[in-house]
């Protein structure tokens, strides 16, 4: 599966998981209260500074990641400057865009295994109430298995049904597919309690 | 026990194929996606507890970074957005699914999914994710409900759908739709 990290050593990778996340909340917070559209702008060439600081590459897949978000952005700030507030607009949308590359930043320069560990690290207060955290930590791998697994079994039921029927695939392929997954699912459950449960 | 938990872990999966379906994007940035429709079948299939705890998981997995929303899109940055409200919704939107589904247990199931999904994977899910992007997005609510309301003919669609999915589901593998289970 892609994930949205990209690879390879570098200063922001080589930073524990914990203090970017940490250094990620205090900065999200700060900037959510900056109102000087000034201030953001320069937050945002930081931002374009601080991406090309691990490489060109990232600097490149950022602004991909932006691309969604800049339609929105765009819609949100016309809305404002109609009703003439250009200001508060231009303030909106700079502290999004802001926002949003900061947190991407962190997704980026972070491997899964790292904010999976720190995931449950950061659980470990549910064990007092009684929450088992391995079975957390089993879930989301389970999760992260399944997921390749589901296509491959629409793909095969749709490969299916076009070797039998004349009609193209129609809608009437989910229920199959949820069926065949949930049967699925269930022999994966008598797997594990077979292997001595959870 | 075990069901359980592979079941979540089953419907966590689901939600993010769901969002690889091909979408429709609109001019406001939200894309039409089928993936509230697995947030719907969470409520229905697994029952409110069930059904959240599904949810939160596929969320986690998006916060740690894996691109398992509609587009492809994941990570952090996308919890930082006006539309967020949706996301942090989402649990709460299959909670209350999930609950009212468990209360129509003597009524026909493509009815009581269907309610079940419209009163909780549409009306409770915009109360909390307009509010949210009106804050976010700095507009008022006529503005917020004008940029939202082209999805709501989708998402009614994924009410009856969810329905139809309900109807089967309980035909061929009864004992799978936990919502109705006696058992725990």
């Amino acid at each position: 599966m892609l994930a949205i990290s990209i690879m390879g050593p570098s200063w922001a990778h080589n930073l524990k998981i914990g203090y970017k996340l940490v250094a990620l909340s205090f900065i999200s917070v700060i900037i959510f209260f900056i109102n000087n559209w000034l201030l953001l702008s320069v937050f945002l060439v930081g931002l374009i500074f601080l991406y090309s600081s691990v490489s060109l590459f990232a600097l490149r897949k950022g602004i991909l990641l932006l691309r969604p978000l800049i339609w929105v952005v765009l819609l949100i700030w016309i809305f404002h400057l109609i009703r003439g507030e250009y200001l508060s607009g231009t303030v909106t949308c700079l502290r999004l865009l802001v926002l949003f590359a900061l947190a991407n930043f962190v997704t980026m320069t972070s491997k899964l295994s790292d904010m999976i560990e720190f995931f449950l690290w950061i659980l470990h207060p549910l064990k007092l109430i009684g929450v088992k955290t391995s079975s957390i930590g089993l879930a989301l791998g389970m999760v992260i298995r399944f997921t390749p697994v589901l296509i491959e079994r629409a793909k095969q039921l749709l490969e299916s049904w076009r070797a039998r029927a004349l009609k193209h695939t129609n809608w009437r392929i989910i229920l199959p597919i949820f069926i065949t997954v949930i049967d699925d699912a269930d022999r994966v459950a008598e797997a594990i309690r077979a292997r001595g449960g959870i | 026990m075990e069901r359980n938990i592979v079941y979540i872990a089953l419907f966590a999966g689901l939600i993010a194929v769901l969002g690889l379906l091909p979408k429709l994007t609109l001019i406001s940035g939200i894309p039409i996606t089928a993936q509230s429709l697995g947030v719907m079948l969470c409520g229905v299939i697994l029952g409110a507890k069930r059904g959240a705890l599904a949810v939160l998981l596929f969320l986690s997995l998006v916060a740690l970074g894996l691109p398992l929303l509609a587009g492809g899109r994941g990570g952090l940055g996308v919890f930082t957005t006006p539309w967020a409200g949706f996301l942090f919704g989402f649990p709460a939107a299959a909670y209350t699914t999930g609950y009212i589904m468990e209360k129509f247990k003597h009524m026909p199931i493509s009815f009581a999914a269907s309610s079940a999904a419209f009163f909780g994977s549409i009306i409770v899910l915009y109360a909390i994710a307009i509010p949210y992007y009106m804050i976010g997005a700095k507009m008022d609510f006529f503005q917020s409900l004008l940029t939202m309301s082209p999805f709501i003919p989708g998402d009614i669609i994924k009410c009856i759908l969810a329905g139809f999915i309900a109807n089967g589901i309980h035909k061929a593998r009864p004992v799978s739709v936990l919502s109705w289970a006696n058992s725990r």
